[in-house]
């Protein structure tokens, strides 16, 4: 049985992950750690529902992406933009995801990939994460998964060859 | 070649089927330009897994941390405006009035700048397999060191990454084997050396980081569980060594695993 300490600590150990993961959602410090905060008191309101057989990273990265999915909508309503779908809601406007990556060039590959390619990138490559449970989480079809994450690392691929351009 | 592209991407996920991954074992060999796109997407993959480990170093606000250890449990928290208490009037006077406490309830996951330190997956699970096997007297590995080149071989091809076993002896370090580990979902190689008193240090390697020079890897230092790590990324691998917390001459030791490894 785990205690609430227990619970804590291992949240709290947690914490770089989960700051991780927000920052996927939101590409804002300040917001990752408001969501990652405010995701851990609703995860301590309800600890007694956390099945500890079930890795408590999952149910974090399950909480966080549910309020971020709120906020976005509560914020998108207050600008009038009416309703829209979880998919929507998580992610941002890349009308030229090539373009945009291409200006950033060397510096932060990574963080300059489309928040819809990342972020599906990010939990296989450094979450272990399966294509299924990317899907289930993330509520995208496990085709786009594959396909997202290809076109990350072919968007990689990309800036790894303008670097080596600017090398030589 | 998209086509095949994708699948190489899922291909390198292990995520096709056994069907379509035996299909692609075959055309690696026998077509060069795909086993090029495969190791360009391989490239891609490592820098992206250095870039996402690199956001687990960022420091996390030690008024988020006691925020967790302070709020009741089961009963609603207040909700307040989470952004005033990221501010930084909140969070200075946060940290004034309950720096002394939370450092005591963080010892063990605060770095010595009052950050508290990056608990990354795979060095959190090497931690724990240290925690388990260091204490170990007689099952200290699992291939002893008399085996050497076949620990080499072994490890070498499970987990993807070269290596030469270091000669740690200049710090009173007797190589004893190795074992192979699982962090973070993937291979870990550890060989493992005891000094005369019986503390045992560990070097632990895994494939993953993009490419970089041996000759000067960037080192760093954390503490996770008790332990003291000092690790760095050279030539598409990970390397971490660990040791008891408060071991002054792991870094040392480090440097020496890293120029022979």
């Amino acid at each position: 049985m785990t205690t609430p300490e227990q619970f804590k600590t291992e949240m709290i150990g947690l914490l770089p992950r989960l700051r991780r993961f927000a920052m996927s959602l939101t590409r804002s410090a300040p917001d990752a750690d408001d969501l990652v905060q405010d995701a851990c008191a609703a995860a301590l309101q309800k600890w007694h529902h956390y099945d500890p057989a079930q890795p408590l990273d999952r149910w974090m990265f399950r909480i966080i992406r549910n309020l971020w999915i709120s906020e976005i909508r509560k914020r998108q309503v207050r600008q009038g933009q009416g309703h829209v779908s979880a998919e929507e809601t998580t992610e941002l406007q890349t009308a030229d995801a090539d373009e945009a990556l291409a200006a950033k060039q060397v510096q932060g590959k990574v963080s300059a990939l489309p928040v819809e390619l990342s972020r599906p990138l990010m939990l296989v490559c450094a979450e272990g994460y399966s294509y299924l449970e990317v899907s289930q989480l993330l509520e995208i079809p496990i085709g786009t998964v594959m396909s997202r994450i290809h076109r990350a690392r072919k968007l990689l691929i990309s800036a790894l060859g303008q670097e080596e351009d600017i090398v030589t | 070649m998209t086509d095949l592209s994708t699948k190489l991407s899922a291909y390198l996920d292990g995520e096709l089927e056994a069907a379509d991954a035996q299909t692609i074992d075959a055309l690696l060999e026998s077509d060069p330009a795909a086993q090029a796109e495969l190791d360009a997407l391989m490239a891609a993959d490592a820098l992206a897994c250095e870039q996402f480990d690199a956001l687990l170093m960022d420091p996390v606000p030690l008024a988020l941390a006691h925020k967790i250890k302070s709020s009741p449990v089961g009963s609603p928290p207040p909700r307040g405006s989470a952004r005033l208490i990221g501010s930084a009037l909140a969070a200075g006077l946060a940290f004034f009035v309950f720096g002394g406490i939370g450092g005591y309830l963080l010892k063990d996951q605060i770095a010595p700048s009052g950050t508290v330190v990056a608990n990354s997956g795979w060095l959190s699970d090497i931690a724990d397999y240290h925690a388990v096997y260091a204490s170990q007297q007689r099952h200290l590995v699992e291939v002893p060191a008399e085996e050497s080149a076949h620990l080499v071989k072994w490890l070498g091809e499970t987990v993807g990454v070269e290596f030469s076993i270091p000669d740690l002896s200049d710090f009173d370090l007797t190589f004893e084997g190795g074992r192979l580990l699982v962090a973070a979902g993937k291979p870990v190689a550890q060989l493992m050396y005891r000094q005369p008193d019986g503390t045992v240090i560990a070097l632990c390697l895994q494939s993953g980081a993009s490419g970089g020079t041996v000759s000067a890897p960037g080192f760093k230092e954390q503490t996770i569980k008790g332990f003291d790590f000092v690790w760095w990324s050279s030539n598409g691998a990970k390397y971490v060594v660990i040791g008891p917390g408060g071991n002054p001459g792991l870094a040392e030791i480090a440097a020496q695993a890293a120029r022979e490894v």
